[in-house]
């Protein structure tokens, strides 16, 4: 999706989300209080209107190929579709699962287990020792130097919490 | 990363039988002596509300066999706080540096439980608000600022922290106890700049906490012409009460204290309470409310509450007078 | 003088120079990491300062309070992920400097001009601090609106060729700072109902993700296609700059000294607008513009020293004034009131010993940033012998427990990795990511100033063209955007052979 059937499409994008937000916006934000002239609405609504017009911008320009220099250039090496989604899935799923295993069972066991995961699972390695390794150096690692030396708050887990 | 066998067998082995313990110790937390962990304190704002809380925190360790920490959980005028706190089990492991801010948020309509969702533990401490003009501004009590307001057409700028924070909510009784509500224009500032303002005379008063206005003071460039509490306060012992400057009744002052969610077992407030106690009367803690410019103001766990809900009663009212209540 | 010379063995006894260092290590190291920042030391630090006395504590907190803020560009540089917002604009040269193998190079100058603009911001304090905070003073909520905005117009510099796609870019950073509760009237904002949204959208945790999420499924990609990046030579230098390269660029390092004290002297603009500012700068009086962003060693010294200078002039309004310019002066100014200090005109005169003791602490911390640099380069740059898919994981593991750690908040994380994953898609349509920093870096100031100037005038937009500052500060708002839009136009009138080359301004 390049150029300028990417601009059209990213244009069109933006434009129904900026309409959406000053929709939502005017609905559920009040206009202000006594003596303010310029409300809590006024910045989140004005901010919509110029994405709007930005984004329509970009929509009627996209029509204007003579208007525009960078048509043909292509920005990423070509990949495959496939392996793109993936990584993009693999990243996004990968932050959501921790974040829920920090959760539940706290810092040491969730990010062993996320590394662990992370390694066997998404980048395919099939060391044991490596796995082990990693994951178990990365939590422990973490928790002495940050947690216990630096005193940074690390996540307590609601079903298991393992502290020493 | 070279890891031989053998200590990632140790460090296996190890891990496994602590999960094992702490999975078999949750099963006798209740029979067992509190606190056997770390407790948590939910701290709502930076500034000094956090450096009070932090020194707190240090001292309350000291009179318990486990530590106390300070957690920031900032957001929503306390309301992220407040609600996180309220979510967490009643076991006095997750406790709340708050202040009447409870009501403020409640009312505001960013929480949907009020002061009652919470145990109070104890009051730590109070400030009062002042109210300075600049030096040169030719007002030398209150009541010259209520006639020079009452002579002139212009409206009176004042700085406060922000709308429905606690300064306005005072202000604004203080205002309309002197009888020129309608002459005021408040200008929000965040982060403690209304004094810069009032000095670069872009306000005419500022109505913040007195450490705040004390150095100002002191070099000249300010005058405190009152502070709101029915007392004077103990950072500013010539400084007269707003009460004895005209606004006769106004009494508005700020607690914080420590509260615990709803249904903590009172074995455990007490043990919190008698911490907070002996912590704040450390020479450390009374050092600190020296510097700082707070006045330590212990209140058991009963009175707290009688105190926060009288408060809340009259923050409402203040809050629906100002068109502020949700 | 006499002060200066009763204060020296104050701050040389070996107590309070040992807390110094490690003040300085501490930030450092909480610096470099994405999601903790110096802020985060600060608070840290704060309670082991507690113990000791006034001399040695303020030291402690000055240190890592300057150590944090050299550290944010250990991580930009070497990762592409700014450790600091002040350091976002040290990635836009600083990081593929690091990809042409250059890494070392790169780190070094940082710290050498770094303690440049600390020790130049030092100077401004101790010879004029009565007369800047009395400029600072003169800023008032319309003057800051402009001066931000002008930060804002720096989008043009940084949005590559198309403005347009560089203001799409900030309006959606812009955007997505007013998620959340409203700081002035205290409403919720987009937050659909719920308590937890109230938090609203937090710069560094938006950042972070901006920066790491789509680093880490670039890497992976390669990883998948077989393509390793291939830029990660096996022997990094520790290379510090020569002083042939310091002195080419002398000129940019004291212009952005400047720009940095003068911007940390005013409070509640800070570090990544006097970055910013620094940088286009450099990169607009530069011959060679076309090569800003592709690892042009001046990238990096001006956003460094700029953002260095303002720790010497955010402590002019907090010493003086007693006014904090950002949360982390915030935490500096309670480590001086529990101290005994209470910052304003008098403190001058009743705690002479104690200012000259910032002023030499602060001095010292700077002697120790580059000395642990120096030698913590060799450990730093280790990282890039790290397979990328490796270090991956480590990232977002690391980027994970920053963000969290900010506000203790899981739901930052969420915040995060979806900011992240809107970055990915944008960038693929080729809207650059900077100017969505400079949004969510500015939002929340240009909003604020803006009504509160408001406010101040009742409803009259007079404040905005009476006031001689503002005028000043939107004139150059106006010229930059001419300079911009016939540039634009010029390039497009050019051969077409030229255009190939213009998309990659955004790497």
């Amino acid at each position: 999706m390049k150029g300028l059937f990417g601009d059209r499409v990213l244009g069109l994008v933006l434009l129904v989300f900026a309409v959406a937000w000053s929709v939502i916006v005017v609905v559920t934000i009040p206009t202000g209080f006594g003596d303010s002239p310029v409300g809590p609405r006024g910045f989140p609504l004005g901010l919509g209107v110029l994405l709007a017009g930005l984004s329509g911008l970009l929509v009627v320009g996209s029509f204007m190929p003579h208007r525009r220099g960078t048509v043909a250039v292509e920005d990423h090496e070509p990949v495959a579709p496939g392996v793109e989604i993936w990584a993009v899935l693999s990243t996004v799923g990968l932050l959501v699962g921790y974040t829920l295993l920090l959760g539940y069972t706290g810092f040491i066991i969730g990010t062993t287990l996320t590394v662990a995961g992370a390694v066997l699972f998404i980048l395919r390695m099939s060391s044991w020792r490596f796995i082990f390794g990693m994951s178990l150096g990365m939590s422990l690692g973490i928790y002495l130097v940050f947690g216990k030396l630096l005193g940074v708050y690390l996540p307590h887990g609601s079903w298991v919490d393992l502290y020493f | 990363m070279v890891y031989s066998i053998k200590t990632i067998r140790k460090l296996i082995l190890t891990t496994g039988t602590v999960l094992a313990l702490s999975l078999g110790s949750t099963q006798f937390t209740a029979a067992a002596e509190f606190p056997e962990k770390p407790v948590e304190m939910t701290v709502l704002f930076g500034g000094t509300a956090q450096t009070i809380s932090q020194l707190l925190a240090d001292l309350m360790s000291r009179n318990l066999p486990q530590s106390v920490v300070a957690v920031s959980r900032t957001g929503g005028g306390g309301a992220v706080g407040y609600s996180h706190v309220q979510g967490t089990a009643p076991d006095g492991y997750n406790i709340v540096w708050n202040s009447n801010s409870v009501s403020t948020a409640y009312h505001r309509g960013n929480m949907p439980f009020n002061y009652e969702a919470f145990t109070p533990i104890a009051r730590i401490s109070t400030e009062v608000p002042a109210l300075a003009v600049r030096a040169n501004s030719g007002w030398g009590s209150l009541a010259d600022m209520v006639k020079g307001v009452k002579a002139s057409d212009k409206k009176l700028k004042v700085g406060i922290s922000g709308n429905g924070s606690f300064t306005h909510l005072t202000s604004a009784a203080l205002f309309a106890n002197l009888g020129i509500a309608d002459k005021v224009v408040y200008v929000p500032y965040g982060k403690g700049k209304a004094p810069v303002e009032l000095l670069a005379d872009r306000v005419d008063v500022a109505v913040q906490w007195p450490g705040q206005f004390i150095p100002h003071q002191k070099s000249g460039d300010l005058s405190i012409l009152c502070v709101t509490s029915m007392k004077r306060i103990s950072v500013l012992p010539d400084t007269v009460t707003c009460d004895e400057a005209g606004a006769s009744g106004l009494d508005i002052t700020m607690w914080r204290g420590l509260a615990a969610p709803k249904g903590t077992p009172a074995a455990v407030i007490e043990k919190l309470e008698s911490a907070a106690k002996a912590a704040i009367e450390s020479g450390e803690f009374v050092e600190a409310s020296n510097n700082i410019g707070f006045t330590i103001a212990y209140l058991p766990a009963d009175q707290f509450g009688e105190l926060i809900a009288s408060d809340d009663a009259k923050i409402s009212n203040l809050m629906s007078d100002l068109g502020l209540k949700k | 003088m006499e002060t200066l010379l009763a204060v020296l063995p104050l701050v040389l006894d070996p107590l309070t120079l040992g807390l110094i260092v490690v003040g300085t290590l501490i930030g450092i190291v909480f610096g470099s990491i994405p999601g903790l920042t110096y802020s985060m030391a600060l608070v840290l630090v704060l309670p082991i300062t507690f113990g000791f006395d006034t001399v040695p504590a303020i030291g402690m907190l000055l240190g890592a309070y300057i150590g944090g803020m050299t550290g944010g560009s250990v991580s930009a540089i070497l990762i592409g992920i700014p450790g600091t917002p002040s350091a976002a604009a040290t990635v836009l040269d600083g990081y593929p400097l690091a990809k042409n193998g250059r890494a070392g190079l790169a780190l070094g100058t940082a710290v050498v001009v770094s303690a440049f603009g600390g020790l130049f911001s030092l100077a401004v304090m101790i010879v004029s601090v009565d007369f800047v905070a009395r400029m600072a003073i003169r800023f008032g909520p319309a003057e800051i609106f402009a001066l931000v905005l002008f930060g804002m117009s720096t989008i043009c510099g940084l949005a590559g060729k198309s403005l347009l796609r560089g203001m799409i870019a900030g309006t959606i950073g812009l955007l997505l700072m007013t998620i959340g509760m409203d700081e002035l009237d205290g409403v919720p904002r987009m937050t659909f109902g719920t308590t937890s949204m109230l938090q609203g959208v937090h710069l560094l945790v938006a950042m972070v993700g901006l920066f790491a999420v789509p680093q880490v499924m670039s890497v992976l990609v390669n990883y998948k296609s077989g393509s390793q990046a291939s830029y990660r030579t096996e022997a990094v230098k520790t290379e510090l700059p020569s002083l042939r390269q310091l002195g080419s660029n002398w000129s940019v390092m004291i212009r952005s000294a400047l720009i940095g004290t003068g911007i940390g002297s005013i409070p509640g603009t800070g570090g990544p607008v006097a970055a910013f500012l620094a940088y286009d700068h450099a990169r607009r009086f530069s011959p060679d513009k076309e090569k800003f962003g592709k690892g042009q060693l001046s990238g990096v010294v001006a956003p460094e020293t700029a953002n260095n200078a303002v720790t010497g002039g955010a402590m002019i309004p907090l010493l003086s004034l007693g006014i904090p310019g950002d949360p982390a002066t915030a935490i500096i100014l309670g480590g001086l009131l529990i101290h005994g200090l209470a910052p304003g005109p008098m403190l001058f005169i009743e705690h002479k010993v104690e200012v000259y003791t910032v002023y030499l602490a602060i001095g010292v911390a700077y002697i120790s940033v580059v000395l642990i640099q120096y030698f913590g380069i060799r450990l730093f740059v280790k990282i890039l012998r790290v397979p990328p898919h490796i270090l991956a994981v480590g990232i977002l593991v690391v980027c994970t427990i920053g963000t969290f750690a900010i506000r203790n908040s899981f739901l930052d994380v969420y915040v995060m990795t979806g900011v992240g994953l809107i970055g990915y898609l944008l960038n693929r349509f080729r809207i650059p990511v900077t100017p969505i920093v400079l949004g969510l870096v500015l939002g929340g100031s240009l909003e604020r100033e803006f009504r509160t100037a408001m406010i101040l005038s009742e409803g009259s937009l007079d404040i905005f063209y009476t006031s001689p500052l503002v005028l000043f500060f939107f004139g150059l708002v106006i010229a930059v955007l001419t300079f911009q839009l016939v540039g634009e136009r010029r390039e497009r009138a050019k051969p077409k052979s030229n255009v190939q080359e213009s998309a990659h301004a955004e790497s």
